[in-house]
C-alpha cells in the first residue's frame, strides 16, 4: 500500500510537471514575435496550454486513484480507462492544434498583400495508430479488472472439490 | 488473494502482457512516425526555400513555367507533388500536376507549365495563380501541403 502510494505520487508529480508546468515555461521562454505569429496563423496557444494543464491535473488525479485502489475495484478500472481516454483526447487536441473536431487535419492560413498562403497538415494516420493503442490499453485495464475479480473470489467450487 | 493457476491463468497473463506491450508499442510507433514525418517535411521544404521556386513567363509560346528543385533531407522516402492552376474571375483556365518519389538524400526537380490564353478576354489584372506543393509520407499516413494563391 505504501509502495503504491509513493509510485502514485511520483506518477502524479510527473504528469503535473510534464503537462501543467513545462508547457507554460516553454511558452514564456518563446520570443513574443513567435507567439504573435502563431496566433496570427490561427493557433490559440492559450487554449492549448489550458487544455494540457487540465489534462495534466486530471491524469495526476486518475493515476493516484488507479494506484491506491486494488486492481479488481471499479474505481481502479474507471481510473485506468479514464486516463486512457484523457490521454487520447489530449493527443488529438494537440495534433489538431486546439481544434479536436478537425481530427488531425489542420489548415493554417496567412494573407499578405494579394497573396494567400495555406499550410495543410494531415495527422489522421497518426491519430488512428494512437486510437489503436488506446483500445489496447483499455482492453488491458478490462482484462486486469476481470482477472483480479476472479482471483479475489478464489478458485471455483468444482476445482476446490477436485483438489480435496 | 489466490494467484492465477492453470491454463486459464497463464492465458490471461499472456493476454494482459500482449495488450500492455501492444499499447506501449503503438504509442512509441506513433511518436517516432510523427517525428520522422515532421523532420522529412521541414528538411525537404527548407531545400525548396534554399533553391527557390523559379517562375518564367513565355508570352510568345503562351506558357507559364514553374520549376522547383527539392532534396529529401529526411530519413524516410517521400512522395512529393506540385500543382499549378491558372484562373481568371473564379474560372480555371489551365492547370498542371506532377509528382515525384524521393528516397532519403535524393534530389529532383518538378517542372509545371500552364497555358496563358492569347485571347483578348484574358486580363492579367483579374488572373490568379495557385501553386501547391505537397508531401505524402509513410503511405499517406501523414501529409503536408503548402498552397499559395497569387492574384493579379
Amino acid at each position: 500500500m505504501r509502495e503504491n502510494l509513493w509510485s502514485g505520487i511520483l506518477t502524479a508529480a510527473f504528469y503535473i510537471l510534464a503537462l501543467a508546468v513545462l508547457p507554460w515555461v516553454v511558452v514564456f521562454k518563446l520570443s513574443p514575435g513567435i507567439v504573435a505569429y502563431v496566433s496570427h496563423v490561427g493557433i490559440d496557444l492559450g487554449e492549448i496550454l489550458c487544455m494540457t494543464t487540465i489534462s495534466g491535473v486530471l491524469l495526476a488525479v486518475l493515476s493516484l486513484i488507479y494506484r491506491l485502489h486494488p486492481r479488481g475495484s471499479l474505481a481502479s478500472l474507471g481510473a485506468g480507462i479514464g486516463s486512457t481516454l484523457v490521454s487520447l483526447y489530449l493527443e488529438i487536441f494537440v495534433l489538431s492544434f486546439g481544434k479536436p473536431s478537425a481530427l488531425g487535419r489542420v489548415t493554417l492560413r496567412q494573407s499578405m498583400e494579394g497573396t494567400e498562403a495555406t499550410l495543410l497538415m494531415d495527422f489522421r494516420g497518426i491519430i488512428l495508430i494512437l486510437a489503436i493503442g488506446a483500445i489496447l490499453s483499455a482492453g488491458y485495464h478490462v482484462i486486469t479488472f476481470w482477472t483480479s475479480r476472479k482471483e479475489m473470489r478464489g478458485p471455483p467450487k468444482s476445482q476446490l472439490e477436485a483438489g480435496t | 488473494m489466490v494467484p492465477p493457476k492453470g491454463f486459464r491463468g497463464v492465458r490471461s497473463v499472456k493476454l494482459r502482457t500482449c495488450l500492455r506491450v501492444g499499447s506501449t508499442a503503438t504509442a512509441i510507433l506513433a511518436g517516432v512516425l510523427l517525428l520522422l514525418s515532421l523532420h522529412a517535411f521541414v528538411a525537404t521544404f527548407m531545400s525548396i526555400a534554399e533553391e527557390g521556386v523559379k517562375v518564367d513567363s513565355f508570352d510568345e509560346e503562351g506558357l507559364f513555367v514553374v520549376r522547383l528543385s527539392l532534396e529529401n533531407g529526411g530519413l524516410i522516402p517521400i512522395d512529393a507533388y506540385a500543382s499549378a492552376t491558372l484562373g481568371s474571375d473564379g474560372e480555371v483556365i489551365s492547370q498542371d500536376y506532377r509528382s515525384l518519389r524521393l528516397s532519403p538524400g535524393e534530389s529532383g526537380e518538378i517542372s509545371l507549365s500552364v497555358e496563358i490564353p492569347g485571347n483578348a478576354q484574358f486580363s492579367r489584372a483579374n488572373a490568379w495563380l495557385e501553386l501547391a506543393i505537397g508531401f505524402e509520407m509513410l503511405g499517406r499516413l501523414t501529409c503536408f501541403e503548402v498552397r499559395s494563391l497569387m492574384r493579379g
